[in-house]
């Protein structure tokens, strides 16, 4: 009895492990399903994340499109390898066979499925280049002949409005993009009207994109402000619940429930934190050490800050009273990480952090550091 | 045939599969001492390609400047016909020397010509042009002859300087975007719109951006560059004189048309009695006869306070209309529903304002 039981086994196994592949193999296929062939002609770079299956976004603030970019990088590794590389943009500037005054990094983000970590850079000339980092050495990632798709972002008056006026679309300066869950939640500032939206597009791309305009409260007077630019943002999780957690510059963090983010809603924030002003938010990434989890902000004038998730869970209440003294931080505490000038952040995998740093000396340093030291 | 000969024919034939198998490889070896003559490729005024003719293995080939001779610059390698064509992730930066090297061994050196000399950018325009301007101006925008550097920090090469105080300020709200036009020929700037709005952390710990009766000089370095490296022909300073703030909606039944005569092409003028956003204006009128738009061009007058439509056929007995967006703003920000500065704390009352104003052509 125990052969036919076992082969039975057998087959349920095999017949399990081959519908899981085939799911995979479909689940990717969706994914790009809709992908094209070509020349996408991106003119600038000014936001990665990656998503799933290798699949870069890259946000063209020039043409107010995203891109999703099959990279064709899925080689899975579980560990990123240790990197640290003194004077990278020295290195980056001299792989392009130019000087570092001809030469940007606008962002950086790691493929969490190779760990690898790619780098936008914009050049004097406008010429916009992405480039990896394999082992210590650059490579150029093509940006013309590749398998793509696009969506533009709506025009924030609205396209009825558009099309009367027949005005040109307008340059939208993105700040911030992120790939959560079947998403593409981009932030971004209009060059025209001084507006900010935040925009929540479906992916794979179609014409379903959500605009919700967001009110912040400044810890001042009373007064809400609905026109202040996010910075940087991240999704976390608390009690079961997305949330966006957007940073503005000086330095209100507020947090916004994801799914009551909907078309035309103005949505006011919960202000959990001033973190004084004379300082405005870089980055932002989420990380998880012995089972608790927290997540990191980096800043222009203050050093990382690491919030513990338990601590922004607990803080029920909404800042409503002003700062009165300069510079003064107020709210969910926070704790001072000794990294100062950190301009980019990603996870590099489940133990480690990729971070660029401005040192004292003025070197820019990449490097890997563990999160138990974070 | 005995063993012995066996032996000698199969040392035979390794002998001839040798030399079949390497022969060609040194064949296809290239003579590190023939010299090649690269040819660059120009698009734009940019050297975006070099080509020239060689045989040999397409990987060992390396392109680098000539003055960082151990970095291999990123780029493609192709082949069509008997070239080879490297074509580097950036143009090859202008008025600098590279050289082509294969199996580390230098072939050939090029040189990229430098950028032509009446290229150098300029500053067009500084908007708003006038001079006067309300407290609580919300922005300015500058208008360069030349696409300008997609490096750097624009305020790196702002300064302003308080004349009536003689000190250094910082009025520009520092953005990380740059919020240039798809050209890069025009930069908006905001002055601070945090200081402006009352009752925010930047205004009540710093003001506003700035001070009324003050005289304020607005310095744009020529060190800033063009997108081909060229600096600007010279530094230009802005004045302006700062008066009151600026609280009322800028209002339709205010603005008077000079319409010109029948049967030619002279502009019509468009006056706002006040000073209007220059960009968001020619952005924000439309000039129709019935339906059908009127194709034309609208300009700022010089004083930002009206715009000139010239029609490109000339103007026929009857009657017209302009149809103006109502997002229009003037110099603070405020448009024709709310002012920039308003307590969102309170409901805003909706205001029905009619957009078109009709004209007749006689």
């Amino acid at each position: 009895m125990k052969k036919p039981v076992y082969f039975i086994l057998m087959l349920a196994i095999a017949f399990a492990a081959i519908s899981a592949g085939l799911n995979t193999n479909s689940n990717e296929a969706d994914l790009t399903a809709n992908f094209t062939s070509g020349n996408p002609a991106i003119e600038s770079i000014n936001a990665l994340s990656f998503g799933p299956e290798g699949i870069l976004f890259i946000g063209d603030s020039k043409k107010a499109t995203i891109y999703a970019l099959d990279t064709q990088d899925k080689a899975k590794k579980e560990k990123g390898s240790d990197i640290r590389i003194e004077g990278f943009d020295e290195k980056v500037a001299a792989a392009l066979g130019t000087t570092v005054d001809n030469i940007k990094i606008t962002d950086m983000a790691v493929n969490p499925v190779s760990k690898m970590a790619y780098f936008s850079i914009s050049t004097m000339d406008g010429t916009p280049v992405l480039l990896r980092l394999n082992g210590e050495n650059l490579e150029n990632v093509p940006l013309k002949e590749v398998n793509y798709s696009e969506i533009k972002i709506n025009d924030p008056i609205g396209k009825d409005v558009k099309d009367k006026w027949d005005r040109p679309r307008r340059v939208w300066a993105i700040s911030d993009l992120k790939y959560h869950d079947g998403k593409v939640l981009v932030s971004g500032l209009s060059n025209k009207e001084f507006a900010s939206t935040f925009r929540s597009i479906e992916f794979p791309f179609s014409e379903n994109q959500v605009a919700a305009s967001l009110e912040v409260w400044h810890a001042a007077h009373g007064a809400y402000e609905t026109h202040a630019p996010i910075k940087t943002f991240d999704v976390i999780t608390l009690e079961g619940i997305d949330y966006l957690l957007a940073s503005y510059t000086c330095t209100p963090l507020v947090l916004f429930p994801l799914d009551e983010l909907k078309e035309g809603v103005h949505k006011k924030g919960r202000t959990v934190a001033e973190l004084g002003a004379g300082n405005s938010p870089l980055d932002m990434i989420s990380y998880e050490k012995e089972g608790k989890k927290f997540f990191l902000m980096s800043n222009n004038n203050r050093p990382v800050m690491r919030f513990d998730y338990t601590d922004i869970a607990n803080f029920r209440e909404t800042l409503t009273e002003p700062v009165e003294e300069f510079a003064v931080a107020t709210g969910v505490s926070y704790d001072n990480l000794p990294f100062p000038h950190v301009l980019q952040m990603d996870l590099l995998d489940a133990e480690n952090v990729l971070y660029m740093q401005r040192t004292a000396d003025g070197d820019l340093l990449l490097r890997t550091r563990s999160t138990k030291w974070m | 045939m005995d063993v012995i000969n066996i032996i000698n024919n199969i040392q035979k034939i390794k002998g001839y599969l040798i030399f079949f198998c390497v022969c060609p490889f040194f064949m296809g070896c290239l003579d590190s001492k023939k010299s090649i003559t690269p040819i660059l490729g120009y698009e734009n005024e940019k050297a975006v390609r070099v080509s020239f003719k060689s045989e040999g293995d397409i990987t060992e080939f390396s392109i680098y400047r000539s003055d960082n001779q151990n970095v291999s610059i990123l780029g493609s390698f192709s082949e069509k016909e008997d070239s080879l064509i490297f074509t580097p992730a950036i143009p090859f930066q202008s008025g600098h020397e590279f050289g082509i090297s294969y199996q580390g061994k230098q072939l050939a050196k090029f040189k990229v010509k430098p950028n032509e000399v009446h290229k150098v950018p300029e500053l067009l325009a500084y908007y708003p042009r006038h001079d006067t301007v309300p407290v609580n101006i919300l922005k300015s925008y500058l208008i360069f002859s030349q696409p300008m550097q997609y490096v750097g920090n624009p305020l790196k090469y702002i300064r302003v300087f308080d004349q009536t105080e003689d000190k250094e300020v910082f009025p520009f709200l520092d953005l990380e975007a740059e919020l240039w036009d798809k050209d890069h020929k025009r930069l908006t700037l905001w002055f601070d719109p945090g200081r402006i709005k009352t009752g925010l952390i930047p205004n009540t710990e710093k003001g506003l951006p700035l001070k009324v009766g003050h005289t304020y000089d607005i310095v744009i370095d020529k060190n800033w560059k063009s997108s081909n490296g060229n600096s600007l022909l010279q530094s230009y300073t802005k004045t302006i004189h700062v008066i009151g703030r600026d609280i009322k909606s800028p209002r339709l039944d205010n603005w008077i048309i000079t319409a010109p005569q029948k049967n030619t092409n002279h502009p019509i003028k468009i006056s706002f009695n006040e000073v209007l956003d220059p960009i968001l204006a020619l952005e924000s009128i439309k000039l129709f006869r019935g339906d059908i738009p009127v194709s034309g061009t609208l300009k700022p007058s010089e004083t930002d306070d009206a715009v000139l439509f010239a029609p490109n056929e000339p103007w026929k007995v009857g009657s017209y209309h302009l149809l103006i967006n109502p997002i229009l703003e003037d110099l603070a920000g405020n448009n024709f529903y709310h002012l920039f500065d308003s307590d969102l704390g309170k409901p805003i009352p909706k205001k029905e304002i009619s957009t078109r104003i009709g004209f007749e052509i006689q």
